[in-house]
């Protein structure tokens, strides 16, 4: 690894045992509109060479802008107010361009988080792995294709001259990010920086990618930062872990060690908050970090639902089917959910999951089929259906940013939706129902965190006691503390209301936690379906085994 | 300054720099057309109209291309290749440029059209037969046989450059090459 | 310098998207850009001597024919024309055509654009195809030609003008609006809205319109700096207001030909004009500046 470095003739100090990378109280604040905001406030962390630390924090904690910070890439409008970012030695914040320019993708190389915007649209992917040869100066034109073919091969492409002459968007996410990760080795750097690189992948996907990162680590003794909001992917992979939060690093340590016995309250408390094997919204209520009361109410036990399987189902699908052109998004769907209960429905992108949840609600028609509620049968398209069926059949959407209209306060949504929706209770009732207070009622949504959206969402969908609704991946987009917040707002308003749920999701942990029954999707039809436990502890066909074994991999049992 | 330049009417700057080069300073020619054989000559007695036209398309063009321009510098992969080292120069022409072009070339086919047909006032300042006085005269003397073969040109052009300049588009996005993905 | 490259300020976490809105966050801070400033001033006055020039100003109607073309003196301070009017008096006074003709064939253009652009955004399929094939109609004939054909068949005045420049712009207008009310229509609380079953007008107008505002007060600006030159040139060719009306673009093509021998009586409304273009022009740009401090 030194001696890359003295090639682009940056001098080498230190010794062999020497940190690779040596923050020392760095301290970062942006500017917005005069005032100063800190971001990073004296974070201090070493990581040798070889070694991979993970790097854990929710949205808005800094880990983004340390990972950037390391190769001095901060905004216009970062100030750096103190600290010094080492890296063999050498301070990175004095560097000049030209330095920083040699070392960026050959001594420090990134990889980012959605693989689909890092990739010049418009650019052979192979020539995008061959530019960092041609940039460095490392070989000629001839060679540097050899080379990119070759580390294609490292990141176990089987046929990689072919994907070199393919542009990103003819490639799939996993492939994308693959591409991404090999361009990043090309330059052979000495630590390699991963800024939540499988956030947003498919879970078979992401067991892939993580493997491969697993590997490569292993092989060729790289130094890693791997930033991450998962605690139980950072376990696996890293030797050390660090956790931040609003800025500052407020535990570090040995990653098991870490795990098995955190220090901090905020550590346990983003170790317990999430939905584990054995928890069931019947017994348990989740443990959100910072919520008020929510120690007392951890004790607490959730009334279970009682499940009416003997009358009419609430919700019935029927030979449904629907094609994109030539893609099968349903085959032949059916479904039953009875009052009260939770159904999951899981299966990975392109398996038809939101599509059939859009169908039921009638944003989406079938091509053919029958969607029945409580007994009556539903027009295909939500516009021609009757008012009563309307507010019966409500959705929660998966985007807590787009879900509610930018340009009204949360009292105009809510009393908006009882009107229409005939709704029985007031503005103030519903809200308190999800825990929100006259002061929330009163903003506009983008003073609202992400979980409060969501549950205003969650009581607009609610504004009319509706009999079904049909959750998309609800929780999805939210911080892990968060979701279990989310998690335990769904399962109490069914509890008090006995609504049953459609519940889409591509984390397991949440369906086991929240679904009374599951069913897998994959390609448009529904492989296996059956009482929660039994599926996802024994699963029968392939696909779900698959998913079960990806989905474990990143999170093992104590 | 593209503000400036792309807000003022054609008109006005040909009033103005007429009054100011042609009369004032008496360096060029207030109209556009001269007997002399000579094409040095016939280039001279254009330039003060070329300079009227100029400011107002090359102000609306610049300030598409910063736009552009701008749009793209910000994205993810301009990122990826600031971070992989690449030099300005190739970033430049290789990631910026291949990507910024596409809406420029849409705006240019369209100017081109206008170029050739839309440029009366101009003309009628300048004393400039084109094609744009050609087909007023026509309809101000009924002649529809000048009319319909004017406006079949024109709409031939228009046709023809936006062909020209969809199929540069395709070549620099591979994107929409494929019908399939 | 830290990059060759611009990059995004960094935002801070729950902060909205850059889209401008309107009022509060598009009117005010464009007041405290330089641009916006300056564009407003110019605006306010113009608007001031169009509604006061009569008051203080010499007739712009009456010709004196012993007085053609006199240079600007203290009397005439811009000068008189080629019938002996002043120059001064029909530059001020022909501000009011101006500004009558571009926002009411701005506001025209806009109410079309919003109403045909959205309807075919949000609808899509056939709605979508039938209104835009339309617009791709009007919108391949060269603006000139379809100007020149309609005027010179209906009588030539400032109605036909304002109606004449309406419908070039509706089709421009369209395609910008369809294009955010495809944006917005994708986002959750308008499929939330449809859930409710809200009415297609509804949506339209209480969803999507207010979200998109950013877009139409741009849309607004750039068609009204395009509306008052266009008027100036129709009427510059002849097509249009017709005289004696004091409207620029018909003085500069009546005062056109004597610019060689008389540079003021042509001069002055062409700068009056460019003036007040300019003057919208800036305060756009001011209105995109302070939308994206």
């Amino acid at each position: 690894m030194t001696i890359e470095l003295s090639k682009q003739g940056t001098p080498v100090t230190g010794g062999p045992g020497a940190p690779t990378l040596d923050i020392r109280h760095l301290t970062v604040s942006y500017r917005r509109q005069g005032t100063l905001t800190r971001v990073l406030d004296d974070v201090s962390l070493s990581i040798a060479p070889g070694e991979a630390y993970g790097l854990v924090g929710e949205s808005g904690s800094g880990k983004s802008t340390l990972a950037f910070s390391t190769v001095q890439y901060l905004a216009p409008n970062a100030v750096v107010e103190g600290g010094e970012i080492l890296f063999h030695g050498e301070d990175m914040l004095t560097r000049e361009d030209a330095e920083l320019r040699a070392i960026r993708g050959s001594a420090i190389a990134m990889v980012y988080q959605d693989p689909s915007s890092a990739l010049n649209p418009t650019m052979k992917v192979g020539d995008q792995i061959a530019e960092v040869y041609r940039a460095h100066d490392l070989c000629s034109r001839e060679q540097s294709v050899d080379k990119s073919v070759a580390v294609l091969q490292q990141v176990a492409f089987s046929e990689p001259k072919r994907i070199y002459d393919r542009y990103p968007h003819q490639l799939s996410g996993g492939q994308q990010q693959r591409v991404v990760i090999a361009m990043a080795l090309a330059g052979n750097p000495s630590l390699l920086v991963l800024d939540e690189p499988t956030t947003g992948l498919d879970l078979s996907v992401q067991a892939e990618v993580l493997t491969l990162v697993h590997e490569l680590h292993r092989r060729n003794h790289v130094a890693m930062l791997f930033i991450s909001h998962d605690l139980a992917t950072v376990r696996k992979l890293c030797d050390r872990i660090g956790v931040m939060r609003y800025g500052r690093l407020i535990e570090e340590g040995e990653a098991e060690a870490l795990f098995t016995a955190p220090t901090h309250p905020y550590t346990r408390g983003l170790i317990d908050c999430l939905p584990r094997e054995g928890t069931h919204k019947d017994g348990v209520r989740l443990r959100p970090i910072d919520e008020p009361g929510s120690e007392q109410e951890a004790g607490l036990q959730r009334l279970a639902v009682p499940i009416d399987r003997s009358g009419v189902p609430v919700l019935e699908v029927s030979g449904v089917n629907k094609a994109f052109g030539s893609v099968c998004a349903a085959k032949d769907i059916a479904l039953t959910i009875h009052r009260g209960e939770i159904l999951g429905l899981v299966g990975e992108s392109g398996s038809g999951k939101s599509t059939l949840g859009r169908m039921i609600v009638g944003l989406e028609s079938p091509d053919s089929g029958e969607i029945r509620l409580a007994g009556r049968t539903l027009a295909r398209t939500v516009e021609k259906r009757a008012r009563t069926d309307q507010r019966s059949l409500q959705m929660v959407f998966q985007r807590p940013d787009t879900t509610l209209n930018p340009r009204r306060r949360v009292r105009a949504t809510l009393a908006r939706a009882i009107s229409k929706l005939r709704g029985t209770l007031s503005v103030e009732a519903l809200a308190a129902q999800v825990r929100l207070g006259p002061a929330q009622l009163e903003t506009v949504p983008r003073r609202l965190s992400g979980g409060m959206k969501q549950r205003v969402a969650i009581a607009r969908a609610f504004a009319g006691d509706p009999e079904v609704v049909v959750c998309d991946e609800p929780t999805s987009a939210l911080d892990p503390s968060i979701q279990a917040a989310i998690l335990n707002e769904l399962a109490d308003v069914a509890a008090a209301r006995g609504t049953a749920y459609l519940f889409i999701s591509h984390d397991l942990d949440a369906v086991r936690y929240l679904a009374d029954r599951v069913a897998v999707m994959y390609l448009g039809e529904i492989v296996e379906e059956g009482p929660v436990d039994e599926v996802l502890s024994n699963p029968r066909h392939p696909y779900t085994r698959k998913l079960l074994a990806a989905s474990l991999s990143k999170f093992s049992v104590e | 300054m593209s503000v400036g330049s792309s807000g003022t009417p054609d008109i006005v700057s040909g009033v103005v720099l007429i009054a100011v080069f042609a009369v004032a300073l008496r360096a060029f020619p207030s109209t556009a057309q001269t007997t002399d054989p000579n094409p040095l000559m016939q280039v001279y007695y254009l330039i003060l109209p070329s300079l009227a036209v100029a400011p107002t398309m090359v102000g609306y063009l610049a300030r598409i291309v910063r736009a552009s321009t701008r749009e793209v510098a910000e994205s993810d992969y301009v990122r990826t290749a600031v971070l992989k080292g690449i030099p300005g120069g190739w970033i430049r022409s290789r990631h910026i440029g291949r990507n910024a072009l596409p809406p420029t070339l849409a705006v240019f086919s369209a100017q081109f059209v206008y170029l050739l047909t839309g440029l009366v006032a101009i003309e009628r300042l300048f004393n400039y037969p084109g094609i744009g006085s050609v087909l007023l005269k026509a309809t101000q003397s009924s002649d529809v046989v000048v009319l319909a073969t004017g406006t079949l040109l024109a709409a031939v052009l228009l046709v023809g450059v936006n062909l020209i300049a969809d199929v540069a588009v395709l070549l620099l996005n591979p994107r929409l090459r494929t019908v399939s993905s | 310098m830290t990059a060759i490259i611009p990059k995004k300020d960094a935002s801070l976490p729950g902060i909205a998207g850059p889209v401008p809105r309107a009022r509060g966050r598009l009117l005010l801070p464009m007041l405290r850009t330089r641009s916006g400033v300056v564009g407003a001033a110019i605006l306010a006055a113009w608007v001031i001597i169009a509604l006061t020039a009569p008051l203080w100003t010499q007739n712009p109607l009456s010709t004196d024919a012993l007085a053609t073309l006199r240079a600007p003196s203290a009397e005439h301070w811009f000068g008189t024309d080629s019938l002996g009017r002043d120059v001064f008096a029909r530059v001020m006074t022909g501000s009011s055509t101006a500004l009558i003709i571009g926002p009411a064939a701005t506001a025209l253009a806009m109410a079309g654009g919003i109403i045909l652009g959205g309807l075919a955004g949000y609808l899509g399929g056939v709605a979508d195809e039938i209104i835009m094939r339309v617009m791709d109609f009007l919108l391949a004939f060269p603006a000139l030609i379809v100007a020149i054909i309609l005027l010179g068949l209906f009588r030539s005045d400032m109605a036909t003008l304002i109606l004449l420049l309406a419908i070039f712009f509706i089709p421009l207008v369209a395609r910008t609006v369809r294009g955010a009310v495809q944006a917005v229509k994708t986002q959750e609380y308008v499929e939330a809205a449809r859930l409710r079953g809200e009415s297609t007008p509804y949506i339209l107008l209480g969803e999507i319109l207010p979200n998109i505002s950013g877009t139409l007060v741009v849309e607004t600006t750039v068609r009204l700096s395009s509306a008052i030159v266009t008027s100036a040139s129709l009427s510059f060719i002849g097509l249009g207001v017709q005289p004696p009306t004091p409207d620029w673009g018909l003085t500069i093509a009546t005062e056109a030909p004597y610019l060689t021998i008389a540079w003021w009586s042509a001069l002055f409304p062409s700068l009056a004009l460019a003036s007040l273009v300019i003057g919208v022009a800036l305060l756009a740009e001011g209105m995109r500046e302070g939308s994206e401090r």
